[in-house]
């Protein structure tokens, strides 16, 4: 009989991520590795973002769920190349065992 | 109809911004989009419309104490608040060139002569402040407060005196 945490692990491999629901592939290049291709679900809010005391500026945040085996270790560096255009990721959030973690992107490197 | 001298002023400081471009010499082209009192609750700016300028009168204070009989000075504190877009440039470095071109915008002339006529008698410097927020892409954002100082005829804001 299957854990509750395999069972997790095979929902979002096989539902929650699969291309032919939710999830579409992508490149995803840890720093210093290879790309591989990893499916993930794409999300692009906008929100108004302060940037100093009276200046508010509209802009979107991109950030994706992906697998957290696909996802190993520190991401500082990594990138993911979607639709021809290169995103930097920002932060990795969610906790190891759960299945999901999701990736908070940029156009931009934090070491640009 | 007449402009009151509060009126005159920003329609200068808004004026003297818009020449902020490479082409007349400044580090930057943030004075290509200059807005005035802007509502950044209900609209702010969008990603696209930067590099931009706003201007905020925000309050006066006024005084009659030592001033010569039968005026008022006013003091005006006025916000100029930029955002900005990394591209090529570092962010915080922008930043300080969109500050430093404002200043020295400002310091071209800091009693706001319009057709030969003195609108103020002295502009000050209070503050600046700078932040950078790594969200989709790189925004930044500066703040300049300065004080205007002008004086007007006693409950005449129409009418300059020197």
């Amino acid at each position: 009989m299957s854990t509750l945490t395999d069972q997790i692990a095979t929902d979002v491999a096989d539902a929650f991520l699969n291309t032919d629901d939710w999830g579409e592939a992508v490149t995803y290049t840890p720093n210093g590795g290879s790309a591989v291709s990893i499916n993930v679900i794409w999300d692009e809010s906008f929100e108004t973002i302060s940037v100093s005391d009276g200046v508010e500026i509209r802009n979107f945040q991109p950030a994706c769920f992906a697998d957290e085996d696909d996802i190993t270790g520190d991401v500082d560096g990594d990138t993911i190349v979607r639709g021809g255009s290169t995103y930097y990721v920002l932060d990795k959030q969610g906790e190891q065992g759960q299945g999901i973690v999701i990736l908070l992107l940029s156009l931009r490197s934090i070491h640009g | 109809m007449a402009d009151d001298v509060r009126q005159k002023i920003v329609d200068a400081v808004k004026a003297r911004l818009q020449t902020i471009t490479t082409g007349n010499g400044y580090e930057t082209s943030v004075g290509s989009n200059v807005k005035v009192w802007r509502d950044m609750t209900s609209t702010p700016f969008a990603s696209g419309d930067l590099d931009a300028l706003n201007i905020r009168d925000m309050r006066t204070e006024a005084s009659r104490e030592g001033q010569p009989m039968g005026t008022t000075q006013h003091e005006m504190t006025m916000h100029i608040e930029a955002a900005t877009k990394d591209t090529t440039m570092a962010r915080d470095k922008k930043l300080r060139k969109i500050l430093a071109d404002i200043i020295k915008a400002i310091g071209t002339d800091r009693q706001w002569t319009v057709s030969g006529s003195k609108l103020a008698w002295n502009t000050q410097i209070e503050s600046t402040a700078i932040d950078v927020q790594h969200k989709g892409e790189i925004l930044g954002g500066c703040q300049l407060v300065i004080s205007i100082l002008y004086r007007t005829l006693d409950f005449d804001p129409y009418t300059t005196s020197h």
